[in-house]
C-alpha cells in the first residue's frame, strides 16, 4: 500500500519540476516581441498585421468569429466525408445532428464524442477535422488567457494584445513541437501511427477472424493530452491499448494533460513579476485535486459491496491489485486509475482511461465535481481564467467583510467587474442544471439512460456537466448520440465556453483600463497561504452550495443504496 | 503594481504605441478568419500528422504498425490486444464486453468478445443488476472451470469486464489459479508451466507505475511453442 | 431529406456566434 504514497508523491513532485520550464516558456511565448520567419510568413498568409494592438472587445470579436469559422468548416467536412480520400472502409458522413454536436465539441476543446472513432471515422477525418480541431481549441483558450493575464498586468491601457499573435505563437511555439516529440515517445512504446486502416489477424484458439483497427494514433494522442482536449481516436478512448499501451504512457498522459495548465500558473507569476502569486493558484488547485484524488482512489479500492457479494475478490495483495475492475484495465489497476480520473476532470481534458459509468457512486463524485468546480488546474488556458474569477470573487467577499474597497493585484474590484464575473459564475451552473432539468423532462431522452435510478439520473447529469465544463468525458452508457441529446449537448458545449470566457474577457478589459493602486497597510495580500486556503473554501463552497442538490440525487442516494445492497434491472 | 512596459526581466509587447495601426475592418477580419480555418487544417491535420507518420514508420515500424505478433509467417495478433480464449488447454483472458453487428437482425448487436473493430465496455454501474448477475454468474463458471472450491475466492478481475474490451492481460492471482487446469489439460508438470508464466509476467514499470501482469496471448504462445508428449 | 437539417444546424451555429458577437457588444455596456 505504501507503493501508492511513493507513486503519488512523486508525480507531484514530477509535476511541479514540470510546471517551471513549461510556465516560463508559455510566459516568454506571450511577452516576446520577436516574430519568427514562420510566424511572420504565417501572418502574412491569414492576412493580419501582427503589430495591431487590440481592447478586449476585438480581442473577444476575433476569437469568436474566427472559432464559428473553424467549427463550420469542421461541419462541412463531417458532412462530406463519404466523398473524401483516406476511407478505405467506406464510411459514410455523420449526420447533420451529430456533426454539429462534433464540430461544437472540438472546436470548445470539449470533445465530447458521441460517436465511435474507429468505426465511423475515416483516417482523413481523424487529421484534418478532429487533430486539426484539436489544436484549433487548445491554441485559442490559451490565447484568451495570455490576454486575461495581460489585462491584469497593464495598467491605463486599453490594449490586451493581439488575439492573431497569441493563437500563431501557440501553434509554432509551444503545441506543435510538444505534440510531435510525445507522439513519438508514444510509438515507441506501441501507439500506432500509421496511414493504414486495419490488419487482419487470425487468433491462435478457434482461428477466428480478429479484425486490428488503427491509424495516425499518435499523433492524436499527444496533442490530445497536450492540449486539453481528450477526444479518442477509438470509441474506448485511453483505455483502448492502442491508445494506452503501457503504464508509463498512462503516466505521460496524465503530466501531459497538466502540464500547460500548471504551467500557466507559473507563467502568470512570471508575468505579472509575482512568482508567489503563480505558486498561491498552483497550490490551491493541487489541494483540491489531492482531496478528489484521496476520494476516487478510497471508493475504488474498496469496491463494491454487491460485488464482494456475488463472489469476487476485491481485496488488494501482492498478485492482484483488487478493487472495483469493472470497466478498468488491469495494467493501470486501481491506483494508476484513480490518478487519470483526477487528472482528466480537472484538467477539463475528458480522455478517460477506465469507464467512469462502472465507477462506484463515492468514487465517481471526484470526476462530477471537478467538472463541476471547472477551475482545478482546468483546461488549456481557460483553467486560469476560471480560477482567477474566483480570486476575484475571494477578494471581494474579504473585502466586503472587513468593509474596505476590495483589491486585486493592484486594481480596485468595482461593480462592473462584480458583475461581470458573476455572470460568468452564474452561466456555468445554470447551464448545467437547466439542461438537466430538461432533459429529465424531455419524452424519450430517458431511453437513452443504460442504468436506472439515481445512477440514470448520474448520466444525464455528467453529460451535461461535461459539455459545459468542455471536459468531454461521459458515463458512456448514455446513449448521446440522439437528436436531442445532439442538439442540446452542442449548445450547452457552445454556452459553457464562451458565456464563462467572454464576461472574463471583459474584465481583462476593465482592469487594464484601470490605474495602479500601490499596496497599503490595508490590502489584503493575495499571496500568502492564507488566501491560498481562503481561495480554496470559495471555490468549494460556492461550487458545492450550487451542485450539492444534484449530487445529493446522484451519487449519494446511489451509494446509500448501495450500502443498503439495492439493485436496479 | 507597473506595466509590463517596465519589465526588466521579460521583453514586453509595447503596450500602446504613438501611432499605433488602425483595426482591420470585420470584412478582412472575416477573410482572416477564413484563412486561418483552412490553414489551421491543413498545418496541423495534414501536415503535422503525415509528418509524423513518416518519422515513426522510418525509425519504430514494427510499434507503428501495431505491435504485431506472427506465427508461422500469419499474423495472429497484437502483443497489445487481447484475444477470446476459450479452450480448457489455455490460460482464459478477462471478460469482454464488446459487440458486433447482428447479421441476422439489421440494428441488433451480439456479444462478440475481443472485437478489435468495436472497442466497448459494459457501462453498468455497481448498483446494477445485470453486472451482479454477470458476475455471479462468471464466478461460479470460473469456479467449476479451474476445479476450485464452491465458496473459493475469485480475483476481481476474472470476473468484471474491461474497459475496452480488449485488455491483454490477467493478473498474477487469476492466472495462478487457471495454472493447475492448463498443466492437466496440456499434461505438463507444473513447474514447467510456472516457469513460463514467471516469464510472461511483467513487473511494475519502474518497480513503481502499474500493476503485475500476464500477457495471455504471450503465455499461451509459449505454451504452443512447447514441445507436448500429445497434440490433439 | 438532410438538406433542411443541414439548413437547420448552419443556421444555429450562424446563429449561435452572430450571437455571441452581440454578447461581447453588449458586455461593454455593462
Amino acid at each position: 500500500m505504501g507503493l501508492v504514497w511513493i507513486e503519488y508523491a512523486a508525480f507531484v513532485a514530477v509535476l511541479v519540476l514540470l510546471t517551471i520550464p513549461m510556465g516560463w516558456w508559455l510566459a516568454r511565448c506571450f511577452t516576446s516581441a520577436h516574430d519568427s520567419r514562420l510566424e511572420r510568413w504565417t501572418y502574412a498568409a491569414i492576412g493580419v498585421d501582427p503589430h495591431e494592438r487590440m481592447g478586449w472587445q476585438r480581442y473577444g470579436a476575433v476569437l469568436v468569429l474566427s472559432n464559428g469559422l473553424l467549427m463550420l468548416l469542421g461541419y462541412l467536412l463531417l458532412r462530406l466525408q463519404g466523398s473524401l480520400p483516406l476511407n478505405p472502409l467506406q464510411n459514410a458522413a455523420q449526420t447533420p445532428d451529430l456533426a454539429f454536436n462534433t464540430a461544437a465539441s472540438f472546436i470548445t476543446n470539449t470533445n465530447w464524442q458521441a460517436y465511435a472513432g474507429e468505426s465511423s471515422l475515416s483516417n482523413a477525418t481523424q487529421m484534418v477535422v478532429i487533430t486539426g480541431l484539436m489544436f484549433a481549441g487548445s491554441a485559442a483558450g490559451l490565447a484568451a488567457a495570455a490576454g486575461f493575464v495581460r489585462g491584469l498586468a497593464r495598467a491605463g491601457s486599453q490594449d490586451i494584445g493581439n488575439y492573431w499573435v497569441d493563437f500563431v505563437r501557440m501553434l509554432w511555439r509551444v503545441l506543435l513541437p510538444l505534440s510531435l516529440l510525445l507522439a513519438l515517445v508514444y510509438v515507441w512504446q506501441g501507439v500506432p501511427q500509421t496511414l493504414g486502416t486495419e490488419v487482419l489477424a487470425h487468433t491462435i484458439d478457434g482461428g477466428r477472424t480478429q479484425q486490428l483497427l488503427m491509424g495516425p494514433v499518435a499523433s492524436l494522442e499527444s496533442i490530445k493530452h497536450l492540449g486539453t482536449n481528450g477526444g479518442g481516436f477509438f470509441g474506448m478512448n485511453a483505455a483502448h491499448p492502442f491508445e494506452n499501451p503501457t503504464p508509463l504512457t498512462n503516466m505521460l498522459h496524465i503530466l501531459a494533460m497538466l502540464l500547460i495548465p500548471a504551467g500557466m500558473t507559473y507563467a502568470l507569476g512570471a508575468m505579472l513579476l509575482k512568482r508567489r502569486q503563480g505558486w498561491v493558484f498552483f497550490g490551491a488547485s493541487l489541494v483540491i485535486f489531492l482531496g478528489f484524488l484521496a476520494l476516487v482512489w478510497t471508493g475504488e479500492q474498496n469496491g463494491s459491496s454487491l460485488l464482494a457479494r456475488a463472489g469476487a475478490d476485491q481485496q488488494w495483495s501482492a498478485t492482484q491489485s483488487g478493487g472495483n475492475m469493472e470497466g478498468k484495465e488491469l495494467r493501470f489497476g486501481i491506483t494508476d486509475t484513480a490518478l487519470f480520473v483526477t487528472a482528466t476532470t480537472a484538467a477539463t481534458t475528458g480522455s478517460v482511461n477506465a469507464m467512469h459509468d462502472s465507477l462506484t457512486p463515492l468514487g465517481s463524485i471526484t470526476p462530477l465535481a471537478l467538472m463541476m468546480l471547472n477551475c482545478v488546474f482546468g483546461g488549456d488556458g481557460v483553467g486560469l481564467i476560471n480560477l482567477l474569477q474566483y480570486a476575484i470573487l475571494t477578494v471581494f467577499l474579504a473585502g466586503m467583510m472587513i468593509g474596505r474597497t476590495p483589491e486585486f493585484l493592484g486594481k480596485k474590484i468595482e461593480v462592473r467587474e462584480i458583475k461581470l464575473v458573476m455572470l460568468s459564475v452564474l452561466a456555468h451552473p445554470a447551464c448545467i442544471l437547466g439542461w438537466t432539468a430538461l432533459a429529465m423532462l424531455w419524452p424519450g431522452a430517458a431511453d437513452s439512460l443504460n442504468n436506472r435510478g439515481p445512477h440514470g439520473f448520474s448520466e444525464i447529469l455528467y453529460a451535461y456537466a461535461s459539455a459545459t465544463a468542455n471536459n468531454g468525458s461521459a458515463f458512456a452508457g448514455l446513449n448521446a448520440n440522439t437528436p436531442f441529446f445532439n442538439t442540446t449537448l452542442g449548445l450547452a458545449m457552445l454556452m459553457g465556453r464562451y458565456l464563462t470566457l467572454l464576461p472574463l474577457l471583459a474584465v481583462a478589459g476593465s482592469m487594464a483600463s484601470k490605474a495602479s493602486v500601490p499596496a497599503g497597510a490595508g490590502t489584503f495580500p493575495t499571496a500568502t497561504p492564507l488566501f491560498t486556503g481562503l481561495l480554496v473554501f470559495v471555490v468549494l463552497v460556492v461550487g458545492g452550495l450550487t451542485f450539492l442538490p444534484a449530487l445529493a440525487l446522484g451519487p449519494v442516494v446511489e451509494h446509500l443504496q448501495m450500502l443498503a445492497g439495492q439493485l436496479y434491472p | 503594481m507597473t506595466s509590463l512596459d517596465s519589465d526588466k526581466r521579460l521583453p514586453a509587447l509595447p503596450a500602446q504605441q504613438a501611432a499605433a495601426p488602425a483595426a482591420a475592418g470585420w470584412g478582412s477580419t472575416l477573410g482572416s478568419s477564413a484563412r486561418a480555418a483552412v490553414l489551421v487544417l491543413l498545418l496541423c491535420g495534414v501536415a503535422y500528422p503525415l509528418a509524423t507518420t513518416g518519422v515513426a514508420q522510418a525509425l519504430l515500424p514494427h510499434a507503428a504498425n501495431g505491435s504485431l505478433v506472427l506465427r508461422d509467417g500469419q499474423i495472429v495478433g497484437s502483443a497489445l490486444i487481447g484475444q477470446q480464449f476459450d479452450s480448457a488447454r489455455y490460460f482464459h483472458g478477462r471478460p469482454s464486453a464488446t459487440t458486433a453487428p447482428d447479421p441476422k437482425q439489421d440494428g441488433a448487436s451480439i456479444a462478440s468478445p475481443y472485437n478489435a473493430g468495436l472497442s466497448g465496455a459494459s457501462n453498468q454501474g455497481v448498483s446494477s443488476q445485470g453486472l451482479a448477475d454477470s458476475v455471479a454468474e462468471r464466478v461460479a463458471q470460473y469456479r467449476s472451470t479451474n476445479g476450485l472450491a464452491a465458496d473459493a475466492a475469485v480475483p476481481v478481475d476474472a470476473v468484471t469486464a474491461s474497459a475496452s474490451g480488449l485488455d491483454p492481460h490477467i493478473s498474477v492471482a487469476n492466472a495462478q489459479l487457471q495454472l493447475a487446469r492448463v498443466a492437466r489439460e496440456r499434461q505438463l508438470p507444473p513447474a514447467q508451466v510456472q516457469q513460463l508464466l514467471d516469464q510472461a509476467t511483467q513487473q511494475r514499470t519502474g518497480y513503481l507505475l502499474g500493476e503485475p501482469r500476464v500477457n495471455v496471448l504471450a503465455l499461451n504462445m509459449a505454451l504452443d511453442a512447447l514441445p507436448t508428449r500429445s497434440q490433439p | 431529406m438532410y438538406m433542411l437539417q443541414d439548413l437547420v444546424f448552419v443556421g444555429l451555429t450562424l446563429a449561435c456566434f452572430v450571437g455571441l458577437l452581440g454578447f461581447v457588444r453588449a458586455l461593454v455596456r455593462i
